[in-house]
């Protein structure tokens, strides 16, 4: 679980923050996009 | 970050899904903020993010090279590679500069060709126990 630390990690702080001022967007245009990821082991 | 509702990392695939609000945060700097990111093994190696998106009909080698070229032209795109056998496109960004899903899309079109946001292999592996991931809820 080590290599869970990184990047998804990172990814999930952005999320969080991101959860709390997603209730100020005026008109939100939710968006699902998938990224290739390299560096990844 | 603000924007980013949830994010999904697949290991195995080595893809991640991040859902996000477009009109807060442009795709363009979900992957400044993958590059930016500290690598767990070290200053020395480095992660990097391309969008994928699914390129329907782009079949052969003169789809692919309209694709790309259409692609291209929009500003902060450093890098697009298309992929005539999954049908997808993986679009890498400048370091700077602002590009939503929509001026891709938006420019393929123009080219003749239908862009989609590609559903990842991240979403397939839930129940399977593959991968390693993690989200944010609402």
């Amino acid at each position: 679980m080590k290599r869970s630390f990184g990047l998804s990690a990172a990814l999930l702080l952005l999320a969080g923050a991101g959860s709390v001022r997603a209730q100020e967007a005026k008109a939100p245009k939710m968006v699902k996009a998938t990224f290739v990821v390299s560096g990844l082991h | 970050m603000k924007g980013v509702k949830s994010a999904k990392v697949s290991f195995q695939a080595k893809q991640a899904e991040v859902e996000f609000d477009e009109s807060r945060i442009p795709v363009s700097s979900l992957t400044q903020e993958m590059t930016a990111t500290p690598h767990m093994m070290g200053k020395d190696m480095q992660y990097g993010g391309a969008l994928l998106l699914k390129a329907s009909g782009m079949k052969a080698a003169r789809d692919a090279d309209a694709v790309r070229e259409a692609l291209a032209k929009v500003k902060g795109v450093s890098k697009v590679k298309p992929d005539t056998r999954a049908q997808t496109v993986a679009v890498e960004f400048a370091p700077k500069g602002e590009v939503k899903t929509t001026d891709l899309i938006k420019a393929a079109k123009e080219a003749g060709y239908t862009l989609t946001l590609d559903k990842t292999a991240a979403s397939r592996e839930k129940g399977r126990g593959g991968g390693d991931s993690g989200g944010a809820g609402d």
